[in-house]
């Protein structure tokens, strides 16, 4: 171990009392004669127990929903389990009579604040995490749920949904279009017991900056020490009770939303959020899979001619795209109009495709309906299926054998990455272990984080040619057949979906929601997000002292939430200090601990011309009046 | 469950024992807050913020709870809900008593602690996670490298001080830059 971890070590040993008297004494009267190394032991006991404090809240607030809480659900669920029937009946007539002269009177008051009062319960009971703080390290940390009270009046309504536990549910949700599957006997209750019978989804989304300024939802992410904002192509949130109990999915099941994303962002990715401590958890890459520009229709073209004229497979490209037929053994037929498309990073139609997903398992084999191909993929080295289309008709479902990445072998990679595509030699008899089935739209991919980087350093391309790599990199393996048109229509579409990259519906013309993300797997009820990562640039520190229109101090200042307007996307601060980008098109929200509303618009923070960190006080407006709802505020700021 | 109990359960990492034994608590302080001019959600944040307060002191060997755990934390909760309404200009018409060092203390560190919450922000899960399993869950090194999938027990040890390091290293250059906050 090294010099300095050593040192941590005894530090270490120091404070947890791992040292016998001897030592502790000789430990401390060195630290009374060196003042670095008495800073060090303070440093590392201050991360020490914030590391013990922070986890402590973040178990307790991961396990606030399920404790008794006082209210009147519980007081209601405690007294049926015990009296009896008639009690029952009694106690739903007292039910009904609170519900009519106690909720309803809450339901009327919130109104026009587009809340319902039973579904306040139970969000409030499920705490969202904290009010994030920034990307580079400045700015106050809110506490945990602090700005979650502040904005309940304005939060937004859930869309709500009965379906059978027991049963496969598909429906889409009326406001948002967004599509929710849900496979049968995947909910259990708290304890463990599995949910029968009808069971309440519950469902929002977040689709602009105003609603997520509301929702007090964090908007940053870490990775790798670096911090990043979100810029959202949509957030949702759901939730699922029976008799007003919160539900739970079993662990390892999940269920699919088909969500309408807001615009089509590159480099996106799909991210849960854990309730627990406010952070996000990277889950799938999302592909917003646009028409190839010219240039790389062009590259297309000359793949498949080059492919139509080789006579043998160019095994050592990664990319390509395979044009075939296939032959079922048992009929005898031929299946034509075949097209398998294969892709890796460095082509330039899948450069905004393929992302790094630590899914853990790579291609080796795929089986269309009855017809197999073999495709395999060595290494790290990855492709990108697109689509299969047969005759007219477009296969719906792809079963997809998988093999774990740690049997993989990574050495040569990039050069044992070779597609093997022979549809006529009937080799493909050999057992695969299926360990899905996944839709057309979806694909797998395994790339490191510098795969372009060491794909063009490994085929000698200069920085100018990395721009365009497909003009240099042909594809492999092809080989075509004429053959007879039949009936691809046996293949039946059906399964599981459980995808690990997404592609959005775009990817074929004529879609009613161009939008559309298929199958974003939710292993748990909460929050999602669909999200473009960014760090701010030119980040500024402001120190910040907030008046009214009479030139008067706003003392009472709660949550300061930063909207860039290039962003989709709001960021809540202590109101003393936040961090915002220099050059961004910056909106200032105050919400007051008193309940009022100030702004801050695009135009006046611009007067102020800002040029960098320092203390500053900003004249707000008062909306309070005006903006009562996140529609109010999202036609106020112009946003789409 | 007696007091030294859960203060027990909580300085050996089985806090969740521990903290379903404290949310007995919950319901009378919710009662209290929602009757006091409050809502859920603030009796919620209350009555987490009295627990961390409470958690916080139990860490310290010369710490004992010489009341009930229900009184001690009734207490703080009260103490802050008056806090909360006299910055609301609101009238405080309960009583409320003692704890007080403790309760500002703790708000003092709160306010100190926003670089070192950047820095272990700024960690990522793997660190994060091996830490709180060491410190928080207090579990053994050979149970750590087991569930992490370490080689060994010595490369879990050494990535655990690896992590130290960069937070203490991330922590220093956080300071230098904004020497005002403070850590």
């Amino acid at each position: 171990m090294r010099k300095e971890l050593q040192l941590i070590e005894e530090i270490e040993n120091y404070l947890l009392n791992n040292m016998n008297a001897e030592e502790k004494g000789a430990f401390e009267m060195k630290m009374k004669s060196d003042e670095p190394l008495s800073q060090q032991v303070e440093a590392q006991r201050r991360i020490i127990d914030r590391i013990k404090l922070r986890a402590f809240r973040q178990e307790m607030m991961a396990l606030h929903p399920v404790m008794p809480t006082g209210s009147r659900f519980d007081w209601l669920k405690n007294k049926i389990y015990l009296n009896s029937i008639v009690a029952v009946f009694a106690l739903s007539l007292a039910a009904t009579a609170i519900y009519y002269t106690v909720i309803r009177t809450e339901k009327q008051k919130q109104a026009q604040a587009e809340t319902k009062p039973e579904e306040q319960d139970l969000t409030a009971s499920t705490p969202v995490g904290k009010a994030e703080s920034n990307l580079s390290g400045e700015g106050k940390i809110l506490p945990l749920g602090k700005s979650k009270a502040l904005h309940n009046k304005l939060e937004l309504r859930f869309e709500s949904q009965t379906i059978d536990a027991g049963k496969d549910e598909v429906f889409q949700m009326k406001d948002s279009k967004s599509v929710l599957h849900f496979p049968a006997n995947i909910l259990e209750h708290q304890d463990g017991r599995p949910v029968k019978g009808k069971v309440k989804i519950r469902y929002r989304e977040y689709r602009n900056s105003a609603q997520t300024a509301f929702s007090g939802i964090p908007m940053t992410y870490s990775e790798k020490g670096k911090n990043y904002n979100f810029n959202s192509a949509g957030m949702f949130e759901i939730r699922a009770t029976q008799n007003n109990e919160v539900l739970r999915v079993k662990n390892g099941c999940s269920f699919q939303v088909d969500y309408n994303a807001t615009e089509q962002l590159d480099n996106c990715y799909f991210f849960e959020l854990n309730e627990g401590n406010g952070r996000w958890r990277k889950q799938q890459p999302i592909n917003f899979t646009r028409k190839p520009s010219a240039q790389q229709t062009q590259a297309i073209q000359i793949v498949e001619a080059e492919n139509k004229n080789s006579s043998k497979p160019q095994k050592k490209y990664l990319s390509g795209i395979l044009q075939g037929t296939a032959k079922d053994a048992a009929s005898n037929e031929y299946i034509s109009g075949l097209k398998i498309e294969l892709f890796n990073k460095s082509n330039v139609l899948s450069k905004n495709l393929l992302r790094d997903y630590d899914s853990g398992y790579v291609v080796t084999g795929i089986k269309v309906g009855q017809y197999s191909a073999k495709i395999t993929c060595k290494g790290y080295a990855s492709m990108y299926l697109e689509r299969i289309i047969i005759g007219k008709d477009k296969i719906t479902q792809l079963d997809i054998s998988l093999k774990p990445m740690k049997q993989m072998k990574k050495k040569s990679a990039f050069q044992q990455a070779i597609a093997l595509f022979d549809w006529s030699k009937e080799k493909q008899k050999e057992k695969t272990l299926v360990k899905g089935s996944f839709e057309l739209q979806d694909t797998i991919c395994n790339v490191p984080e510098d795969f372009d980087e060491q794909l063009h350093k490994k085929m000698g391309l200069n920085k100018k040619q990395a721009q365009n790599p497909a003009a240099k990199v042909m594809p492999e393996a092809v080989q075509t057949r004429e053959v007879d048109s039949v009936a691809a229509s046996k293949i039946k579409s059906g399964g599981n979906r459980n995808g690990n990259t997404l592609l959005a519906e775009n990817i074929n013309a004529g879609h009613t929601y161009p939008n559309l993300v298929k199958g974003l797997n939710c292993p748990s009820f909460g929050v999602y997000n669909c999200d473009q990562i960014y760090q701010v640039p030119n980040p500024i520190t402001i120190n910040a002292s907030y008046t009214d229109e009479k030139g008067q101090a706003i003392t009472d200042g709660n949550v300061l939430s930063m909207i860039d307007l290039q962003y989709n996307g709001a960021f809540s601060f202590d109101p003393r200090n936040f961090i915002c980008g220099k050059t961004g098109r910056n909106v200032l929200l105050l919400f007051t601990k008193s309940q009022k509303l100030y702004v801050l618009p695009e135009a006046e923070f611009k007067k102020m011309k800002i040029r960098g960190s320092g203390n500053y006080t900003f004249a707000m407006k008062d909306i309070s009046e005006t903006v009562k709802t996140t529609e109010n505020l999202k036609k106020y700021l112009g946003l789409k | 469950m007696e007091n030294e109990k859960i203060i027990q359960q909580l300085r050996s990492g089985d806090n969740r024992q521990a903290l379903q034994e404290m949310y007995k608590s919950f319901p009378s302080i919710r009662h209290f807050i929602c009757t006091h001019g409050g809502n859920d959600d603030d009796a919620r944040d209350l009555f987490q913020e009295s627990l961390m307060v409470f958690y916080k002191n139990a860490l310290k060997p010369e710490f004992s709870l010489t009341s009930s755990l229900n009184t001690y934390i009734f207490s703080i909760c009260k103490y802050l809900w008056k806090d909360e309404l006299k910055k609301k200009n609101r009238l405080v018409n309960f009583e409320f008593t003692d704890f007080t060092e403790e309760i500002s203390s703790h708000q003092e560190d709160e306010a100190k602690m926003t670089l070192l919450d950047k820095v272990l922000d700024g960690l990522g899960e793997k660190c994060s996670g091996i830490l709180q399993l060491f410190y928080y869950k207090k579990k053994s090194m050979e149970e750590i490298a087991t569930q992490l999938e370490y080689k060994n027990v010595d490369t879990a040890k050494t990535q655990k001080y690896k992590c130290l390091e960069r937070a203490k290293t991330m922590a220093d250059q956080m300071k230098h830059s904004f020497l005002h906050e403070g850590l």
